[in-house]
């Protein structure tokens, strides 16, 4: 029996009814109630966020000559899995890295997907390793940073290592050079090829700004050499060289020996890292006793004519003190004392200044607190509270023993005097360069009067006779008055008392006399030559010399030599 | 106008309400045929050509319109792309340059290629103090 057709397209009716009901339904559910789930996991599929790195800023000397810079270079890594002939890929990438092939073996051979082969490769090896093809081998890009100089101001540059662990001007002004990274929402196919009206969204990264440094490359480069030269001659074991702008407090160059290529610092000595004019603590000996006469001129009521009656040693207690060299009791000025570098006469004007005076002095000076560079480790010196002063403190500190200052403390003493009697605290940033390329002037140093102009003369003169008739002769440059001082201090022993015949040399002065523009601090850790006077002021005059030439320092008018007992 | 009352005279039946041919002469086998009515006008076209011309092309000029901004954008997109990548690649020329030049003129490297070339420092610079001038200091 035939079913009617009616009944037939009945049936097929409702199937299809079913059928596309089913679809509707089904349609419904991913259009209107899925619709934002599957739509957000196919974009997340097509778009790919790509981290844009900010370009670091570069740090240039006062010039704008690049000191640290950022260039791109490659990381090369293995692919195991897809190497196929490991000794064979490793032969042939060996020379180009410029390792043994059988270093290379292990990264191409292990069980992983992913293994450095060498990281921050020049872009030219780079180049020449993609070029071999060879399978599993790939280079990725990635920033490198470089000294363009070498070994140039290295401590005072620092670095940041991949741990992010850091030293120096990069370290401090981390945050600044970074920048900001930004971001790229890109949508791909699945080959991986730019859908070019997709999403494209870029958040720019924003480069960090460059960091326009006090450093003068050419001095900083010279101070090095000359450091490194004398350091050898003295058979020494290191040594520091500071020179600055009294004026302005700008720091042309700080140079430590030994040094270090921050392009290698992988494979350098840890210690040379820091920068020791800063980071290291030293007694300072004789250089100190400018403070020592600043503080009689001003709280001691000493003149510069007063004659002290000046013996050879001295007995505090039970401590005896003396002079370098045995000598009759002696009529000495103020500045006969400073220029023949009288120990016993440097105590004896203590005396008239007193505890408070002196340690008075030694703080508006700056000792005991870091100054003011922000620079990363810092020191700040050791300068006992008064309450702890022995009964040979006033003595031994009158000379420069008992206290512990950094090199930079110590040019800062020799530049307020140098800026009559006005500290204007160190600076090692002239300013940033914004990646706009617009300057933005670091703020000026901040200033404070430490004593009175007529005193920082008086100090000037007696410094001035130092070199011209005293201990500092070795530094003198013909053409110039020179004013400085020689300084030759015992070097502490932790255990308890002092190294014998161990010493730290120095000679810190400034030129022209009555014009002061350039301040060297010349110090030699034990040097075989013992003194400053030997191992330190022919440092300090071949640094000077160089300084008058590279900053076209004209000769200035002398100033008056002080009264002198010796020479009336 | 015309229309409703051709429909009130003459019902004419419509070629769709054509009947089966099999069952037509059982109904009415003796019912004259009746003759089918000449139109009184000619019946209108649904489209006037011209505005079948003018339509089809309307839709190809926007279509292709449509079609070529959508490649004109793609190619700017790759273009734009492109500069970028051109853009970041020259900055970083610049920079290796920039790098280049800080290290060629590094002093430490220029006075390794003088002493390789037999140069020497100079001697000590010598300042003469003009006559009658305010310079000249101690030695």
């Amino acid at each position: 029996m035939r079913r009617p057709p009616g009944t037939r397209l009945v049936i097929l009716l409702v199937t299809f009814v079913v059928a596309f009901g089913g679809i509707t339904v089904r349609l419904g559910f991913l259009q209107l109630r899925d619709q934002r789930a599957y739509a957000a996991q196919g974009l997340a599929q097509r778009v790919h966020t790509i981290t844009l790195p900010a370009a670091r800023g570069m740090i240039v000397d006062r010039d704008g000559v690049p000191l640290a810079i950022t260039v791109q270079a490659r990381d090369i890594y293995a692919d195991p899995r897809y190497v196929v002939d490991p000794s064979a890929t490793a032969d042939a990438i060996a020379p180009l890295l410029k390792v043994r092939p059988r270093t290379l073996i292990p990264g191409l051979t292990h069980g992983g997907s992913f293994a450095y082969l060498a990281r921050q490769v020049d872009v030219g090896v780079a180049a020449k390793i993609e070029a071999l093809s060879l399978p599993g081998i790939v280079a990725t890009q990635v920033p490198k940073r470089e000294y363009p100089a070498g070994d140039l101001a290295s401590q005072t540059l620092g670095f940041r290592n991949m741990d992010g662990q850091g030293y120096g001007l990069e370290e401090q002004y981390q945050s600044l050079l970074a920048g900001r990274s930004g971001q790229e929402r890109v949508e791909l196919s699945p080959g991986g090829q730019l859908i070019p009206e997709g999403v494209q969204v870029v958040n720019a990264p924003v480069a960090g700004s460059t960091l326009v440094t006090t450093i003068d490359r050419q001095i900083q480069f010279q101070a090095q050499q000359y450091l490194q030269q004398a350091v050898r001659d003295n058979h020494a074991k290191g040594g520091t060289i500071i020179v600055m702008d009294p004026r302005t407090g700008d720091i042309y160059a700080i140079a430590n020996y030994p040094t270090f290529d921050p392009n290698a610092f992988a494979t350098a000595d840890p210690d040379t890292f820091l920068n020791r004019a800063l980071t290291d603590m030293f007694e300072p000996g004789s250089v100190n006793k400018i403070i020592t006469a600043a503080a009689g001129l001003e709280v001691g009521g000493v003149s510069m004519s007063q004659r002290f009656s000046v013996p050879w040693e001295r007995t505090i207690g039970t401590f005896t003190i003396h002079d370098s060299h045995v000598h009759p009791v002696e009529q000495m000025t103020l500045g006969d004392i400073i220029t023949e570098s009288s120990n016993i006469g440097a105590s004896e004007v203590a005396d008239r200044v007193g505890k408070t005076g002196l340690a008075t002095y030694l703080a508006r000076f700056g000792f005991g607190r870091t100054t003011g560079l922000g620079f990363p480790a810092e020191a700040a010196g050791q300068v006992p509270a008064t309450p702890d002063w022995t009964d040979t403190s006033l003595s031994t500190i009158s000379y420069g023993q008992g206290i512990s200052v950094t090199p930079m403390q110590m040019a800062s003493v020799y530049a307020t005097v140098a800026n009559g009697g006005t500290l204007i605290q160190p600076r090692l940033v002239l300013g940033t360069r914004d990646p706009g390329g617009v300057f933005h002037a670091a703020p000026a140093s901040p200033t404070r009067a430490v004593t009175t102009r007529t005193t920082a003369d008086e100090l000037t003169q007696m410094l001035s006779s130092v070199v011209s008739g005293g201990t500092g002769m070795n530094a003198q440059i013909p053409g110039y008055q020179v004013a400085g001082k020689t300084g030759t201090a015992l070097i502490p022993n932790p255990a308890g008392g002092y190294y014998k015949n161990a010493y730290v040399a120095s000679f810190i002065g400034f030129l022209p006399a009555s014009a002061p523009r350039v301040v060297v601090a010349a110090i030699i850790d034990r040097p075989t030559t013992v003194y400053g006077g030997v191992a330190a002021a022919p440092l300090f005059q071949q640094v000077a010399r160089y300084a008058i030439h590279r900053l076209g320092i004209a000769p200035s008018s002398p100033v008056q030599l002080p009264p002198s007992a010796f020479h009336p | 106008m015309s229309v409703p009352a051709r429909k009130a005279s003459m019902p004419a039946p419509s070629p769709r309400r054509a009947p089966a041919p099999a069952r037509a002469p059982a109904r009415t086998p003796s019912a004259p045929p009746v003759p089918r009515p000449a139109p009184s006008r000619r019946r209108r076209p649904a489209f006037h050509p011209g505005f079948l011309f003018f339509s089809t092309a309307l839709i190809t000029v926007l279509v292709t319109g449509v079609v070529m901004l959508n490649v004109l954008l793609a190619q700017q997109a790759f273009q734009v792309r492109t500069l970028r990548g051109n853009v970041t690649d020259l900055r970083a020329k610049g920079v290796e340059l920039t790098d280049r030049v800080a290290t060629l003129s590094a002093p430490g490297r220029i006075q390794t290629w003088a002493n390789a070339h037999g140069m020497v420092t100079p001697p000590d610079v010598f300042v003469l103090p003009v006559p009658g001038s305010t310079g000249g200091g101690h030695p």
